[in-house]
């Protein structure tokens, strides 16, 4: 009986982690400085090459700020990781889930059908709440963002504080 | 011999007292020396803070102030519009601000253009960087 519970436990595991999202952790110590200072590096499988190749030719007026990088090593070192990875490039699960209904690419991490799916149930107000601030701040909200895990029972006090009542 | 003594124990404790106040840094003074160079007049803190404080309407609309990501005071700290924080840019609070050129330009750089759309004078930048030393 013991031994039953646990392979139903175990199969339930695989089920639930089947279906999860699981992003290799970024390591890379210059994506990490340079795009993590203003926000949590978004992982490259988000969004398509061209993409990411029009974000970084123009940093200038990044999202409503210069994110200008004069070091021209830097910034081949950080489009270089995000081709590399980029949704249409790599062949890994993820990416493909990130594919799943693009037709024109998107052009924010936000606006990708993946994450316009996921988050259609989240009422707008709970983006404005103050700790969270942005749709932008995944960690905020996902408390495995860092470690490339969006699992339901990862999610913070202070979003589930947020949707309480709403 | 005991008067010359006394003088010089005032003296140094004035000295430490006033290097104290201005929390020194070689790096931090070298920046400052070569934008003086640049600027060719003094200063101003009270300039410095005015800048800190102005709202500007020539930049990117999300950003029309420095408080707009660095909070309101130079002691409190503040956020990134994705939500990171931000270090407090008084040099009492963080002691490292304004040590590193790179980081320096870096920011200069980016921001002025965000705030004030137009890259900042050196005049600009040493009013700045005095302002926040004495915070």
């Amino acid at each position: 009986m013991r031994k039953m519970l646990l392979a139903a436990g175990l199969l339930a595991l695989s089920a639930t982690t089947a279906n999860a999202e699981r992003f290799p952790p970024i390591t890379d110590q210059v994506v990490l400085k340079e795009c993590g200072s203003c926000h949590n590096a978004f992982y490259p499988e988000m969004l398509q090459k061209s993409v990411w190749q029009e974000i970084m030719s123009n940093l200038k007026d990044h999202y409503g700020e210069d994110a200008t990088i004069t070091n021209e090593a830097t910034k081949k070192h950080i489009l270089d990781f995000h081709l590399t990875n980029s949704a249409d490039v790599t062949n890994t699960r993820q990416a493909g889930k990130w594919m799943e209904g693009v037709t024109t690419p998107a052009k924010a991490v936000t606006l990708a059908p993946r994450f316009v799916r996921k988050h259609s149930g989240i009422k707008p107000e709970i983006f404005k709440v103050k700790g969270i601030d942005s749709k932008a701040n995944c960690a905020a909200c996902h408390s495995g963002y860092v470690q490339g895990t969006f699992e339901d029972n990862e999610f913070t006090p202070i979003y589930r504080q947020s949707v309480q009542g709403r | 011999m005991k008067k010359k003594f006394a003088i010089a124990l005032v003296a140094a404790f004035a000295l430490s007292l006033a290097g104290a106040a201005q929390a020194g840094n070689p790096s931090r003074d070298k920046i400052l020396s070569d934008l003086k160079a640049q600027a060719g007049g003094d200063f101003s803190a009270q300039r410095g803070q005015a800048l800190f404080q102005a709202k500007f309407t020539g930049g990117k609309e999300d950003t029309p102030s420095c408080t707009s990501c660095h909070g309101n005071t130079p002691q409190t700290g503040g956020q990134t519009r994705a939500g990171k924080p931000i270090d407090p840019m008084a040099v009492s609070r963080t002691a490292d601000r304004y040590t590193d050129i790179e980081k320096v330009e870096k920011w200069f750089g980016r921001n002025c253009n965000s705030v004030l759309g137009r890259a900042c004078t050196a005049q600009e930048k040493g009013d700045f960087i005095t302002f926040m030393s004495q915070q």
